[in-house]
């Protein structure tokens, strides 16, 4: 068995792979191994791994699997006692892999990740934090300046997949990564957070560092990035949370983030992000298709699993509608009173084979006979329903316009109601005790 | 006059409690007769020690005959609830600390069971929109309502007389609720005592040569507060010894520590969290070089805490906005509200401040002149009896 095997998922990277694998190999000894697994690259990526990296085991696939799918391949193959992931377009320095082990062979230890920089030298990660209840994940370090503030090896709620290893006693007892976070996105923070729930470390050692040129990476902040960051997310919280947790806190902190969000298509993201999770409900109770699923789907009574579907619909919808404007607002949500159009029967039979003729003669006889008075009292009915939907927003129009004439007169009302008492009171004091019985009928009567 | 005021006296639950507390002895100087005092939050006992009369809110209706005016210091938060039954039986002043009211009403209609009274709220404003868009809220409530609905039009036109603490809330509202009969009284802010920065330096342990910053109350999404962690962070890179300090209850909505770790600010941040005690939060105060308070979201209310922060000659830096723009420009520092990148130019603000002593030192003095001048409670006790007077038809 290899020590470790570094793999590789290659896509279209090209003019980064080259120098990816360079920097690996310059680090491998003989006891690891090396795979590329290709998402059926269109460009040369494949034919540059044969050509210059003879050693390299290359593991071709006939379609795009995703970051998690193209891993799962090469987890799949893999011999070494320690799984390394090195993204195409990640270069690392000199001594990231025996660090990176060498993290990985402390006691307890399940994952570890290193620190990446961008190429500008401001740090990319340094280990991940996952802000509750909305499970936002988040860097440590993100661009800033690497000034010793994030140089010690410690516990992290995550590492970032772009680089990073884990013992295969964790994947034998994990399993592979969920292939549901496609295209990507918090496939690895659901692995290291499946890790630690089952009592593994996951640990970020900045000795191991590389340069992390995000070639592949959506543009941060583009629509299709924040669509796929939160419909990770998402799923991440229904994979992993109890529907207690969703309902109380994440739900809530979800609405919250959609009414203070003043950026529009990030709320029309997060609208999708919810639809999709919605559409995938019934994936995230497959054991198979969403590994380890401890969330929503397991041991939930179907009360509480349809009142927080009810709740993500809800949010949908809002994320959906909720417009920066009151006016709009009102527009989206505030729909007048509608009565539903009135439509002729349509005949059906579900007699088997005759059933066709069956509702062809009825037809044909309706026709004859009797469409011609129905159609006249549908017409009537529908202005009916017109003229009684126009009354009642009259009516409901008239209420308010009522209301504020009662407030203004239940506040004359209590202004005179205040100075009358005042005024009572001063007669009362003026009038002297032996005369207060008096004073105060004349009072009140006046 | 025999004057009442119902407010909440719990300062954990309200910032209004402080202000009542603030207020009371003044106004029962300016009325020239005791202040009843109705709360939930206060039993006989702990009255009496206060100096004034305190009674259950229950005893109102019994006692209501007897008085001239009540003064109702009404708010959004639950510590308002208890004023529901009262509000429209006896009328009063009302004092608002909050132009929505739309959760004080949300709460009337879902834990109250009175959803008709949420209804013409929303109706008595927005019209038969209004009514549909609470049926919507009520069909489905959100954890956050529709603060930008001012619901508070109902419960000031009815009333006899409306205070609010700044011209902004008076505009915003008056052009909404043009019947109501309206005042613009400045907050009660005491001019606390002025403890030497060194002294509260050396109590608190901090070393004289750091640039301390405080962010004073409540901290949620609203205040901006990664904003002002990305300023910290600028000035950190630029080898200020800053350290903030935050003062006030953490929100639901909101979790500093976490957004703290991430940029690597640990060293740099104090988190204070809610302090009972009111010498802690002076020393604090007058330990700070400069305080911020940013709003991102704004539905008109005055921030008492700006207030305070100025009431301990501490230059303020807040957005230019609202009632923060009536703050005078000789003590505060005005950012545009919405700026793309408002960590920057607080950074800006925060980096010449440190710079310049003697410009932190001339405008800390015009805060408290300012406070002194406009928010004297003495002075805003006498404004609350003239406008008693307004309404009694006395003057």
């Amino acid at each position: 068995m290899a020590r470790a095997s570094i793999i590789v998922v290659s896509w279209n990277g090209e003019a980064y792979l080259g120098a990816c694998l360079d920097a690996i190999m310059a680090q491998v000894g003989a006891v690891d191994e090396v795979i590329v697994v290709d998402n059926a690259s269109t460009d040369a990526s494949v034919a540059l791994a044969h050509a210059r990296y003879p050693q390299v085991r290359l593991v071709e696939n006939n379609r795009n699997l995703g970051f998690a799918g193209g891993l799962n391949v090469g987890l799949r193959v893999a011999q070494g006692d320690f799984l390394i992931s090195v993204n195409q377009d990640v270069k690392i320095h000199q001594g990231w892999l025996e660090a990176l082990l060498e993290a990985l062979a402390a006691p307890g230890v399940g994952i570890a990740g290193c620190k990446l920089f961008y190429p500008d030298g401001t740090i990319q990660h340094a280990g991940g934090i996952i802000h509750w209840p909305q499970a936002l994940a988040d860097h440590y370090g993100y661009h800033q300046p690497d000034d010793g503030r994030w140089d010690k090896l410690r516990s992290v709620d995550y590492v970032t997949g772009a680089a990073w290893g884990f013992r295969r006693a964790v994947m034998e007892q994990l399993g592979l990564l969920d292939e549901g976070y496609w295209p990507g996105y918090y496939e690895e923070v659901d692995y290291c957070f499946r890790a630690c729930k089952a009592g593994w470390q996951v640990v970020y050692t900045p000795r191991a560092t590389g340069v992390h040129y995000e070639s592949a990476s959506l543009k941060h902040g583009s629509a299709a990035y924040l669509e796929a960051f939160h419909r990770g997310r998402v799923r991440f919280v229904f994979k992993n949370c109890g529907v207690n947790q969703i309902k109380a806190e994440f739900l809530p902190a979800e609405q919250r983030c959609v009414y203070e969000s003043s950026v529009v298509p990030e709320r029309r993201m997060l609208a999708r992000a919810y639809l999709s999770t919605l559409m995938t409900m019934p994936d995230l109770s497959d054991g198979e298709r969403a590994p380890a699923a401890q969330g929503i789907a397991v041991g939930q009574s179907q009360a509480l699993i349809g009142e927080v579907i009810a709740g993500l619909s809800g949010l949908y919808l809002f994320a959906l509608h909720a417009p920066p404007k009151r006016e709009e607002h009102m527009d989206d949500q505030a729909q007048p009173i509608q009565f539903p159009a009135l439509h002729e029967h349509d005949f059906y039979s579900s007699v088997p084979i005759v059933g066709p003729l069956v509702q062809l003669v009825r037809r044909f006889l309706y026709g004859l006979a009797a469409r011609w008075g129905v159609l006249a009292v549908i017409h009537q009915q529908t202005q009916i329903n017109q003229r009684i939907a126009a009354y009642l927003q009259e009516y409901e129009a008239r209420l308010v316009d009522q209301d504020r004439d009662l407030a203004y007169l239940a506040r004359t009302v209590a202004e005179l109601e205040i100075r009358q008492r005042y005024l009572a009171r001063r007669m009362l004091s003026q009038a002297g005790p032996a005369s207060q019985d008096d004073a105060t009928s004349t009072t009140v009567d006046k | 006059m025999h004057v009442a005021v119902v407010t909440p006296l719990d300062a954990r639950s309200t910032g209004v409690a402080d202000y009542a507390l603030d207020l009371l002895p003044h106004l029962a100087h300016a009325a020239g007769s005791e202040v009843m005092v109705f709360s939930q939050d206060m039993d006989r006992l702990q009255s009496e020690q206060c100096g004034w009369t305190c009674l259950s809110a229950t005893e109102l209706p019994r006692i209501a005959p007897e008085l001239d005016l009540i003064i109702y210091q009404m708010g959004n938060s639950p510590a308002h609830d208890f004023m529901a039954p009262f509000l429209h039986e006896y009328p009063g002043l009302v004092v608002l600390h909050d132009l929505s009211l739309h959760d004080f009403y949300a709460r009337q209609a879902i834990q109250a069971s009175r959803p008709a009274v949420y209804m013409r709220a929303f109706g008595f404003g927005y019209g038969t929109q209004g009514t549909r868009l609470a049926r919507c809220y009520l069909r489905q409530p959100m954890p956050i309502g529709y603060p930008e609905y001012l619901l508070s039009e109902w419960l000031a036109t009815r009333s006899p007389g409306v205070i609010v603490h700044s011209h902004h809330a008076a505009v915003v509202l008056g052009e909404r609720c043009p019947a109501a009969r309206m005042w613009v009284v400045p907050m009660p802010i005491p001019l606390p005592g002025k403890i030497a920065s060194a002294e509260a330096r050396a109590q608190l342990g901090l070393s004289t040569d750091v640039y301390v910053i405080v962010v004073f109350g409540v901290l949620n999404l609203s205040k901006n507060p990664g904003a002002v962690l990305d300023a910290l962070s600028r000035l950190c890179a630029a080898r200020v010894p800053a350290q903030i300090v935050f003062i006030g209850m953490e929100s639901s909505s909101f979790r500093l520590m976490p957004e703290v770790e991430k940029r690597g600010l640990q060293a740099n941040v104090i988190q204070l969290g809610f302090v009972n005690d009111p010498a802690t939060v002076h020393s604090w105060l007058s330990a700070a070089d400069v305080a911020v308070a940013l709003r991102s979201l704004y539905w008109g209310e005055t921030s008492a805490s700006a207030l305070r922060i100025l009431a301990s000659g501490i230059p303020l830096i807040v957005n230019d906005t609202g009632a923060f723009a009536e703050l005078p420009n000789s003590a505060c520092v005005k950012l545009a509200p919405g700026l793309p990148d408002t960590g920057e130019a607080l950074y800006l603000v925060l980096e010449s401040l440190y710079r310049e002593l003697d410009r932190r030192w001339a405008m800390g003095i015009a805060a408290r002149d300012y406070i002194n001048q406009k928010h004297d409670p003495a002075q805003v006790a006498i404004c609350y009896i003239r406008v008693a007077e307004a309404i009694l038809n006395t003057s």
